[in-house]
C-alpha cells in the first residue's frame, strides 16, 4: 500500500490538482507540474504540514485521525460512518453525506488506493472504495475529536452488574496461559484456528460450547471471539509451521499497564470479522464482517463522545437513540439504507411523505436488527473487558455507566483516578494464603497482574469467584514454571512474597523434591557431540581446551558452541547424505566412508545385523519392528532417504527407484498388504492368429478338450484330453508345434 | 575413522541413573523413540521425535528438563 502521495500525483488530472494544492499555497493559474511540485514540497516540510493541519476544519482533522486509527487505509463507508458518529460534520451538506470523500480529496487529504485512478473519488461504485492519506500528514494528526452525544443521564433500573479489574485480569491471564500450555494453536490451510484447538481452549477455560455465562449474561462462542481478538490485537504471531503462538509470554503481557492491555484487546475485538455478539446469526448475513467492524467502531466512538460525567448512568434506549440520530440513516450491519431518489413524484408534499415513510422503515429495521446487536456488544466484550457497568432488570440490560477502566480507555484526557488506583494491590495485606495441603486462596483485590500470571503458570486454578481464586500447587505446574525459565528459588520467593509469610516446611520440601526430579532426566534438543577415533584423541582435545561431558571414552558432549577445526561435520537438522546400498533380497550395506550415529540404530530396529557390517531385512525382523506400533511407511521413508538410487538406464529414462520394486512389495506384504497372484501347472495352446483363436473358442467340437482361455491368444487344455485334442487338430490339418515362443529374460542389474 | 566427527544438532537424552534409561528401553512405546545408547546414561533420540518422546515421558510421570543445546 502506498504511504506517500508523490507517486500517485502525476495520475491526478490537472483540474483536480489545483484545489488540492491550495492548502500548500498553490494558485489557480499554476500548471499541472507546478501543482505537483507545490504539494510534494509542502508534504516534505514538517513545519508546513503542521501549519496545514492547524488550518483544517475539525471534521477534516477527524477524517485524518480516522484514517490513522485504521492503519493508514480506510474504506469509504467506514470513513463516512466515523465522521458521522463524531458529530463534527462538514458545514452546508445535505442529508446525503456522500460528498465527504470528495471534500477531503479536494483539500488534498486523501487519494484512492487499489485503483488505476487515484482521483476517481466519486462514482456509483464507490461504496467500498479504499482511501489512503499521506504518512507525513498522519504523523502530525492527533486523536479524533467528538461533539458530545445528545444524551442525558437517566435514573437506573435493575441490579448493577460489573466486572472488577482483577476478574478481567484473571480471565486474560488464564486464556494466555492456556494458549501457552497448548504450545500454540494449529492453523488450517485456510488460515483458521483448527477446531480441535478451539475445543481445547474452551475446555481449558471451562466454557460451554454454546456460550459463557457472565453474571447471567450470555457471551456466545467465547473461544472463537477471544482467539480472533488475540489475533487481531497482534498478540499472536504465525510460525513457519503454521501455528499461532503468543508474541509475549503471559508474565511479560502482565507488565503492561492494565488499561494498555484492555486497549490492545479492544482493538482486536473491533476488527473481528467472523464472530457475532448475538447467538445463532446466519453466516450469510454480513458475510465479510465489514458491517460489524463499522458498527463496533461507531459504538466505541459514541462511547468516547459521551458527556464527561463520571457518575452518569445512561439508559440503553437513550444511547441507542443518540447513536441512531448520528448514523442510523446511513448504517446497517448488512447493507446501508438507501435514501429515496424522489423520481416518482414531482409534488413536494408527496416527496416529504416518501422520505418520512423511508425514515420510519429505516428506524423499524434498526430496532429489529441493529439494536439487539448493540445490546449484545454491551453484554459481551464491553462487559467482559470491564469497560461498562450494566443495569439489568429481569435479565435484560437497561442502562450502563463507564467504569474506571472504561473512562481510562474512552476518555483518557479526563481520567480522575490515577493508574495506580485503577488496579494495584494493597501492599500491607497478603495477596494469597498458601495452605499446608498445597491449596492457595488468592484475593483478587490484592493480587497484581504479574502475580496472577505467576499463579496461572505455576499452579492449577481449581475455581474462581468474585473476590477469590483458588489454586493448587502440583508437580506438573511447578514443572511448567521451571520449564518457562523460573528457578525453584524464584518460585518459592514469589509464593512467600505473595503470602507475606514463610511457607510450611512440607511444601518447601516437596517443591525442592519436584525441582530435583526435573534434573534427573535431561533432553538436549540440539546437542553438539564430538566423536573421536580413540580415547586418547579425546583426551588430547580436552588438554587443548575443548570442554564438555565425556561419554563412553570417545564422545564429548560439548557445553559451548563448537569451535572451528579440522573435522568432519554431520548436521542432523539437515537431510543426511545418501550412504546405503540395498539388494533385491533386502541386504543393506554402508557406502565406504564416515558413518552417522543414527542410521545403524534406525536400521537395527527393522533388520538383523550381518557379520560383515550390514543388515538383512527379513519377514521376521520387519514384523517384529511393526509390533510396537511402527508403520511400514517409516521404513520405506528411511530407505528412500538414505539409499543411493540406481542410475537410470539412459539420460531419457525416469530415475530408477531407490528400493527395488520387488523388495518394496515384499516389505509391504510383510506388513500385511495383500497382492493376490496365482500359480498352476497348465498346458497351453497358443494361437498367434486371432482367426484361429476365435474359431477354436467358438467350436462345440473342441470345447470338451478345453479348460478355459485368456485373451488375446491363450487356450488352456484339460491335461487328460491332450492327446484327443492333438488328434482333432491334426484332423483339421493344422501344424501343432510342441514349443511355445516366449520372450527370453535379459540380465537385470537389480538381481541380487 | 582417522579424524574427529562433529555431530551437530543431535537430539540426546541424559539421565542421572542408568536404571532410568533401562526402564525407558524396556517400555516399547518409549524405546521406539530411542536409538543408540552412547553410554550408561546417554542415548540418541530419533531426529524429529523429541517432542513425542517428551509427551511419552510426561505421561509416565517424568519431568524432563529441556535444553536447547
Amino acid at each position: 500500500m502506498p504511504c506517500y502521495f508523490d507517486d500517485d500525483l502525476p495520475y491526478v488530472s490537472a483540474d483536480k490538482l489545483k484545489p488540492m494544492s491550495k492548502i500548500w499555497g498553490g494558485e489557480s493559474k499554476m500548471r499541472k507540474e507546478e501543482c505537483i511540485a507545490c504539494i510534494a514540497n509542502g508534504l516534505k516540510d514538517p513545519q508546513k504540514v503542521q501549519a496545514a493541519i492547524s488550518r483544517l476544519e475539525p471534521w477534516e482533522r477527524n477524517a485524518l485521525a480516522l484514517v490513522k486509527l485504521m492503519g493508514g487505509v480506510i474504506p469509504s463507508a467506514t470513513l463516512k460512518i466515523g465522521i458521522l458518529v463524531s458529530g463534527l460534520h462538514p458545514s452546508g451538506l445535505s442529508n446525503d453525506q456522500g460528498d465527504i470523500p470528495n471534500l477531503l480529496f479536494r483539500r488534498g487529504l486523501i487519494l484512492v488506493t487499489g485503483s488505476y485512478s487515484p482521483d476517481s473519488i466519486s462514482d456509483s461504485y464507490g461504496y467500498n472504495k479504499l482511501f489512503y492519506s499521506d504518512e507525513r500528514l498522519l504523523a502530525q494528526v492527533g486523536q479524533p475529536e467528538y461533539l458530545p452525544l445528545e444524551i442525558q443521564p437517566a435514573p437506573a433500573r435493575g441490579e448493577i452488574h460489573y466486572r472488577r479489574t482483577p476478574e478481567v485480569a484473571l480471565d486474560m491471564m488464564g486464556m494466555l496461559q492456556s494458549i501457552q500450555n497448548m504450545g500454540g494453536l494449529k492453523l488450517t490451510k485456510n488460515g483458521l484456528v483448527r477446531i480441535n484447538d478451539e475445543i481445547k481452549l474452551r475446555k481449558a477455560m471451562r466454557w460451554s460450547e454454546k456460550g459463557m455465562d457472565m453474571d447471567g449474561l450470555l457471551f456466545p462462542k467465547p473461544a472463537q471471539a477471544w482467539l480472533n481478538a488475540f489475533s487481531y490485537s497482534d498478540m499472536l504471531q504465525k510460525t513457519a509451521d503454521d501455528q499461532l503462538i503468543l508474541k509475549e509470554l503471559p508474565e511479560q503481557f502482565a507488565k503492561h499497564s492494565f488499561d494498555a492491555q484492555i486497549r490492545l484487546l479492544l482493538e482486536g475485538f473491533l476488527r473481528i470479522r467472523t464472530w457475532w455478539e448475538v447467538p445463532d446469526k446466519h453466516n450469510n448475513f454480513d458475510q465479510d464482517g465489514m458491517g460489524r467492524i463499522q458498527g463496533r467502531m461507531a459504538l466505541t466512538m459514541a462511547l468516547r463522545a459521551l458527556p464527561i460525567d463520571h457518575e452518569a448512568v445512561y439508559s440503553l434506549t437513550d444511547f441507542e437513540k443518540a447513536l441512531y440520530s448520528r448514523v442510523g440513516e446511513d448504517f446497517a450491519l448488512d447493507y446501508p439504507p438507501l435514501r429515496p431518489y424522489f423520481y416518482r413524484y414531482d409534488n413536494t408534499t408527496q416527496r416529504k411523505q416518501e422520505l418520512l415513510d423511508w425514515q420510519q422503515q429505516t428506524r423499524t429495521d434498526w430496532l429489529k436488527q441493529e439494536y439487539p446487536w448493540l445490546v449484545g456488544a454491551f453484554t459481551t466484550w464491553l462487559y467482559f473487558l470491564g469497560l461498562v457497568e450494566l443495569f439489568v432488570d429481569n435479565g435484560k440490560p437497561t442502562g450502563f455507566r463507564l467504569t474506571d477502566i472504561g473512562r481510562a480507555v474512552f476518555h483518557p484526557g479526563f481520567v480522575t483516578v490515577s493508574q495506580a488506583e485503577i488496579h494495584l494491590p494493597t501492599p500491607d495485606q497478603p495477596a494469597w494464603v498458601v495452605q499446608p495441603n498445597f491449596d492457595i486462596i488468592a484475593y483478587l483485590d490484592r493480587v497484581t497482574p504479574l502475580q496472577l500470571a505467576f499463579l496461572e503458570n505455576c499452579a492449577e486454578r481449581t475455581e474462581s469467584h468474585k473476590h477469590t481464586a483458588h489454586y493448587r500447587l502440583t508437580r506438573e505446574n511447578i514443572y511448567r514454571g521451571l520449564e518457562s525459565g523460573t528457578s525453584i528459588e524464584e518460585i518459592i520467593a514469589t509464593l512467600q512474597t505473595g503470602s507475606q509469610a514463610n511457607l510450611s516446611q512440607n511444601i518447601l520440601v516437596e517443591l525442592h523434591e519436584w525441582a530435583s526430579l526435573r534434573e534427573r532426566t535431561i533432553l538436549h534438543r540440539k546437542a553438539n557431540l564430538m566423536e573421536f577415533p580413540t580415547p586418547g584423541a579425546l583426551q588430547d582435545a580436552l588438554s587443548q581446551g575443548l570442554s564438555g561431558t565425556v561419554i563412553a571414552e570417545r564422545f564429548l558432549l560439548l557445553n559451548s558452541p563448537p569451535p572451528t577445526g579440522d573435522w568432519t561435520t554431520i548436521n542432523y537438522a539437515k537431510t543426511l547424505p545418501l550412504n546405503l546400498t540395498i539388494t533385491e533380497t533386502g541386504l543393506i550395506h554402508w557406502k565406504p566412508g564416515f558413518h552417522d550415529l543414527i542410521t545403524a540404530s534406525q536400521l537395527s530396529q527393522w533388520a538383523d545385523t550381518t557379520d560383515n557390517d550390514g543388515w538383512q531385512l527379513t519377514r521376521e525382523s520387519v514384523t517384529n519392528a511393526l509390533k510396537p506400533g511402527r508403520k511400514i511407511t517409516e521404513l520405506l521413508a528411511l530407505l528412500n532417504n538414505r539409499i543411493i538410487p540406481n542410475q537410470p538406464v539412459n539420460k531419457y529414462a525416469l530415475p530408477a527407484p531407490s528400493i527395488p520394486p520387488l523388495l518394496e512389495l515384499a516389505l509391504r506384504s510383510w506388513a500385511g498388504n495383500e497382492y493376490p497372484i496365482e500359480l498352476e501347472t497348465v498346458i497351453i495352446l497358443r494361437c498367434s492368429q486371432e482367426l484361429v483363436f476365435r474359431a477354436i473358442l467358438g467350436s462345440s467340437l473342441l470345447r470338451p478338450f478345453l479348460k478355459g482361455y485368456q485373451n488375446p491368444d491363450l487356450l488352456f487344455v484339460i491335461p487328460e484330453q491332450l492327446e484327443s485334442l492333438r488328434e482333432k487338430l491334426n484332423w483339421l490339418g493344422w501344424k501343432v508345434s510342441d514349443n511355445l515362443h516366449v520372450i527370453p529374460l535379459k540380465s537385470n542389474r537389480l538381481d541380487g | 575413522m582417522k579424524q574427529p566427527i562433529l555431530h551437530e544438532n543431535l537430539p540426546i537424552i541424559e539421565v542421572a541413573d542408568p536404571l532410568i534409561l533401562d526402564d525407558m528401553y524396556a517400555d516399547p512405546n518409549t524405546a521406539r523413540y530411542l536409538l543408540a545408547r552412547l553410554g550408561p546414561t546417554f542415548s540418541i533420540v530419533a531426529p524429529g521425535e523429541l517432542d513425542p518422546l517428551l509427551a511419552r515421558l510426561l505421561k509416565l510421570g517424568h519431568t524432563p528438563k529441556i535444553l536447547e543445546h
